[in-house]
């Protein structure tokens, strides 16, 4: 795919409002998420990173690593939103600057009612302590990939059981078997590499 | 609540051991994907969290060097005027960085023959072989198929390989250039700067500054130093 890059006041007004994508552009990089490749995503969205935290830097007189924070969750936020099908065309850079924005003002703990409709996207580290997520890294190492991928595709990209079971050719029971199974072997795997097991 | 030891005691799967699960699993997938982006951002985009700290830690060493030198030059007294960056060494510094624009450059319409020479061109320019570039746009401008935007393409060509003379010259033939004005202002200070013409730089910064729209502060950086 042809990735266009250009001045700002070479691009249409759709396309700035879209990070410089055209929506057939804008489509294809949907497809090739939802397919599992990231990779347009990411030089679409990385090579505006920056621009998002000077943003924040400018409008709220955020430090640098408030900013970098900020954009950094709106960027896993609203991925998930576009693989969830919750952000279409029409003028991405305004939805990701105020999702980065909102990520901030939360972090400066101004939340409000207004800024509530984020929460269901932050990451709650809290409740997960430092020795736990050791713990779960090694144990997800540990495990083999066709756990480790239906697991994912379950849990993380919500693709439903029915058609997780398609893709492998087998029925809906087995499948919901394999996550069972899946879940279990990580569980065991977590047990023994926590601290106090 | 549901808590971490709950989630390893129990085989159920309902909703909220289920919902448990999800967030677990994704608050790992979500780190390992905050790691890998920030990898991309430092190394492909230096872009980094502590970028600011580093800055001014670097500062500070700034700060402690230059406070050497100034006690050292006092010994030694013949040092009685601080030295000061050359309008010309700020505009090559500046040059230097002109190529953000060229990565950015883009394929335009036009006649298909002119279009492929024309791509050739915007090929070379955006890889930095500058010198090809230009070869590649004297074949359009030898048929007369040289627009505005490939004269200021040109232009920053020659600044690159340190022709400011012929910048100039190039630069100067699109005085009314539609849609990139402000850049086109902003490569021709520089080649004023890098040709010692400081008045005439002061005026294409002057009006970077008063349209504030575009390298507003590396312009006003600039007419201090002039």
């Amino acid at each position: 795919m042809n990735i266009r890059k250009a001045t700002i006041t070479q691009l249409s007004t759709s396309e700035k409002k879209n990070f410089g994508l055209e929506e057939s552009e804008f489509n294809t990089m949907l497809a090739h998420m939802q397919a599992g490749d990231d990779r347009l995503f990411e030089k679409v969205f990385l090579s505006h990173f920056k621009d998002c935290m000077n943003y924040l830097k400018n409008s709220y007189k955020s430090s640098q690593s408030e900013a970098y924070d900020a954009s950094m969750d709106a960027l896993l936020a609203f991925r998930k939103r576009m693989l969830e099908g919750k952000v279409k065309y029409g003028n991405m850079r305004f939805l990701f600057t105020k999702m980065a924005s909102q990520y901030l003002m939360a972090s400066k703990k101004k939340s409000t009612s207004e800024y509530l409709e984020i929460k269901d996207l932050r990451l709650d580290d809290q409740e997960l302590d430092n020795d736990v997520m050791k713990a779960f890294d090694k144990a997800w190492e540990k495990l083999p990939h066709e756990n480790k991928n239906v697991l994912e595709q379950f849990y993380y990209k919500k693709t439903p059981l029915k058609m997780i079971a398609a893709t492998k050719n087998i029925t809906e029971a087995a499948m919901r078997k394999q996550k069972q199974r899946s879940m279990e072997k990580l569980k065991k795997y977590l047990l023994e590499h926590l601290p106090s097991a | 609540m549901t808590t971490f030891k709950d989630f390893l005691s129990s085989n159920s799967e309902d909703p909220i051991m289920e919902s448990y699960s999800e967030k677990i699993i994704s608050n790992k997938l979500d780190r390992d994907r905050r790691k890998k982006y920030e990898q991309i951002l430092k190394e492909e985009y230096n872009v980094s969290k502590e970028e600011q700290k580093a800055e001014s830690f670097s500062l500070k060493k700034w700060m402690s060097i230059a406070a050497s030198v100034i006690v050292l030059a006092g010994s030694f007294y013949f040092l009685n005027q601080p030295t000061k960056t050359s309008p010309k060494e700020l505009a090559q510094a500046e040059i230097a960085e002109l190529h953000i624009m060229a990565d950015q450059s883009v394929m335009r319409k036009g006649a298909a023959d002119f279009e492929e020479i024309r791509k050739q061109a915007n090929h070379f320019y955006v890889n930095g072989d500058y010198q090809n570039a230009l070869e590649q746009w004297q074949l359009l401008e030898a048929d007369q198929k040289t627009n505005e935007r490939d004269y200021l393409y040109k232009g920053i060509c020659y600044l690159k390989l340190g022709d400011s003379t012929r910048a100039l010259e190039v630069l100067e033939k699109i005085e009314s250039a539609k849609g990139f004005e402000l850049e086109w202002n902003w490569v021709i200070a520089l080649a004023h700067l890098d040709t010692n013409s400081t008045d005439k730089a002061h005026i294409h910064l002057s009006k970077l500054i008063s349209e504030g729209k575009y390298k507003v502060a590396e312009a006003k950086q600039l007419i201090e130093a002039i």
